[in-house]
């Protein structure tokens, strides 16, 4: 098959992006967690702080249950079961921690959440008097104030922000594949909540030509594929995930784009979103099991992409074994070493 | 009154239209026109709606007409720098150093086509099976590039299924361009015609929001385009991707079926609107005379004197005070030329 990378002209593809580059800040980070990503795919966000500190980084967090530390409940709001007024005070009381920390830079490693607090904080600006009502609220309810932060960055506008660095000076590997030296194709499948809620202000390269993962992609190594569905949601949605009945809507967005992204011979998927990244990766197996297509691309987060980059340990550090799609095939082509015989942490099981 | 000299910014139909006029009143004129040839954009036009004349003999008159005219000087690859407004006339100064002074000014500059890419969820210049409909015209001209064959400039195969995309920068408040273009639904008529008429076994599909053919003669054409096996879709295609072959994939509501559409084409053509020129705002500030909103100069009246500005001897006419057909531009520059002559009159007579 002749692979269609002339199809795309990626100059031009460049110039447009670059309309939409936000600012980043250096430093200062203040990391707030996602509700689901921690338990469906722990390194992911095990990760980020050794990322943090490799670079240097001052960054900071808080989430104890004595700091009034929470989710930044989008999952509700999104769910249609608690206002927005609520969402809001949740928001900001974690920027109220923030604050307390010195820190005006919130990242989080959630997209949804990403488009809560850039959903705030755009009420803020568009609604008068909306701050006052919030002040008065946080203050009466846990006696706190708070201010709009400077900074709202996704963790992965950190990665993108950080991406040659930890090219040159970390990583052991690249997207390549060690047999042939090819560059690795790359779907880069972004969430919803990031590029299509503010592709203005907040999605670096806006949404037709998303840059955050792709360039992560390509400056470690990588090709980046643009197919059809490329912007075609995961299909989560908080009502099909949640509702049973409804969940047929999710396999078959995943199958959409599984079918639209198959002639292309990818070889991963990268995302940026816990959601994405669970349906994506487990839909493939339903999809196997119901329809008998089988695609079984690997799907990993851009923090376990760049910490398998970054050479640490497949299983114990990246924790590959939660993943659905086996990742080992991608290891193969890469040539990073692993022992399959010992995918668990601190438990050998016999194959 | 054959004293005086009237300067006309831009050598498009609309300024050689209104030069002619002139002459036939014995006024001498001056065309200032920016790039090395005059016709502006209807040189690029082989057929033009509604009647398919020749765009570039319509052009080619007026040049010959204007070229052999004794009282109008052409100045070309040059634009105005300074004005300066003395009593009852104008000293400008253009970049290529020439001064002429006049006793009015009329400004017929024209417009651009607006940058498609722009709108990023059609891939214009990201997948090259993705055009204008500026460049489809000069694969219909059978003096152009192609030869007036229809080939994907991917692979140079020829092209048989053809989308055609209405309002591409036009009607969208997202991207600052709410007013319609007001021709494209008819010139994207034309072009789907003469594809059609190229070849019946093309398949030609436009995707619009409305249709809005309302000269005489257009909703003639729109009625024979539908006759003649051009399909319509009532609705805003949503975004534009390439397959692995460079087939374009594109993906629109049927807002009168109320369900979403799927198709696949060799090639797609977005029917661009139209942006003021680009000079628009560093005239406006020479000449203290006013845009719109929408960036196109405003008349001192738009219905009694649609031509008079708020600036005494500054007089607009063809697409700077918004768009229209080029029947309509060269009816403005008669029209204008009019005004002008009789204001220089009573300029003669104070």
């Amino acid at each position: 098959m002749n692979l269609p990378m002339d199809v795309f002209n990626h100059e031009q593809r460049e110039s447009i992006w670059k309309r939409y580059v936000k600012e980043i800040p250096d430093n200062n980070y203040f990391l707030t967690l996602s509700c689901i990503l921690g338990a469906l795919y722990p390194g992911s966000e095990s990760m980020v702080p050794k990322v943090y500190d490799l670079l240097g980084l001052d960054w900071n967090t808080n989430p104890s249950a004595r700091s009034g530390w929470t989710c930044c409940s989008g999952i509700a709001y999104h769910g249609d079961i608690m206002p927005i007024e609520a969402t809001l005070l949740t928001v900001a009381r974690l920027w109220s921690i923030a604050q307390e920390l010195g820190l005006d830079s919130v990242t989080m490693s959630c997209v949804t959440s990403f488009g809560i607090h850039c959903e705030c904080k755009d009420l803020y600006e568009q609604e008068p008097g909306l701050k006052d009502k919030v002040d008065r609220l946080l203050r009466d309810s846990c006696g706190r104030k708070f201010e709009i932060p400077k900074y709202i960055n996704h963790i992965s506008d950190i990665y993108y922000h950080y991406r040659q660095e930890l090219k040159n000076n970390h990583m052991k590997f690249q997207l390549l594949e060690e047999k042939t030296g090819r560059p690795l194709r790359v779907v880069d499948h972004v969430g919803c909540h990031y590029s299509k809620l503010f592709p203005e202000e907040h999605s670096l390269g806006g949404t037709d030509y998303c840059e955050v993962l792709s360039g992560m992609a390509q400056a470690w190594g990588g090709s980046s594929i643009d197919y059809p569905e490329r912007r075609h949601c995961c299909g989560m949605g908080f009502r099909q995930c949640m509702i049973s009945p409804n969940r047929g809507g999710t396999m078959s967005s995943v199958l959409k784009k599984m079918r639209s992204m198959a002639p292309f011979e990818p070889d991963l998927i990268v995302t940026n979103c816990p959601g994405c990244e669970v349906f994506l990766d487990k839909e493939q197996w339903a999809i196997y099991e119901v329809t008998g297509e089988k695609y079984f691309i690997p799907v990993i987060t851009y923090q376990e992409l760049a910490g398998l980059l970054l050479g640490w340990d497949p299983y114990e550090t990246v924790g590959i074994q939660f993943h659905t799609v086996p990742v080992e095939p991608l290891l193969d082509k890469i040539g990073i070493p692993y022992d399959a015989n010992s995918p668990w942490v601190n438990c050998s099981v016999p194959r | 009154m054959s004293q005086q000299r009237v300067l006309i910014v831009g050598g498009g139909v609309t300024g050689l239209r209104a030069a002619l006029t002139l002459d036939d009143f014995g006024i001498k004129t001056t065309i200032l026109e920016k790039t090395s040839q005059l016709g502006g954009k209807v040189t690029g036009y082989s057929k033009v709606f509604p009647d398919f004349r020749d765009g570039k003999k319509i052009v080619c008159d007026l040049v010959d007409a204007v070229s052999n005219s004794a009282g109008i000087e052409i100045i070309t690859e040059s634009t105005i720098n300074d004005v300066q407004k003395r009593s009852g006339h104008y000293a400008m100064t253009f970049t290529n150093d020439d001064v002429v002074d006049a006793s009015a000014v009329i400004l017929a500059c024209g417009f651009e086509t607006f940058d498609a890419t722009k709108q990023g969820e059609y891939g214009y210049g990201v997948y090259p099976n993705v055009i204008t409909s500026v460049e489809l015209e000069n694969f219909l001209d059978h003096q152009g590039p192609t030869k007036g064959k229809l080939l994907r400039p991917i692979d140079g195969n020829p092209a048989k299924r053809i989308a055609i995309i209405f309002c591409v920068g036009s009607r969208n408040k997202r991207i600052g361009n709410p007013y319609c273009s007001r021709i494209c639904c008819s010139y994207s008529t034309k072009q789907a015609i003469e594809i059609k008429e190229l070849d019946t076994e093309t398949s030609v599909t436009c995707f619009y929001m409305d249709i809005r053919t309302y000269g005489r003669g257009f909703e003639e054409m729109y009625q024979y385009a539908q006759d003649i096996g051009v399909k319509y879709i009532r609705g805003r295609v949503s975004e534009c991707s390439s397959l692995p072959n460079g087939d374009i994939q594109v993906r629109a509501e049927n807002t009168l079926l109320g369900r979403p559409v799927q198709g696949t084409f060799d090639l797609v053509s977005l029917s661009v609107g139209m942006t003021p020129c680009k000079d628009a705002g560093k005239i406006s500030q020479l000449f203290e005379i006013k845009q719109g909103h929408d960036g196109f100069f405003v008349a001192a009246d738009e219905d009694i004197h649609p031509h008079s500005t708020t600036a005494e001897g500054v007089f607009i006419a063809g697409s700077v005070t918004g768009l229209k057909p080029i029947r309509d531009c060269l009816l403005d520059g008669a029209s204008v030329a009019g005004e002008v002559a009789s204001y220089l009159r009573k300029l003669n007579n104070k």
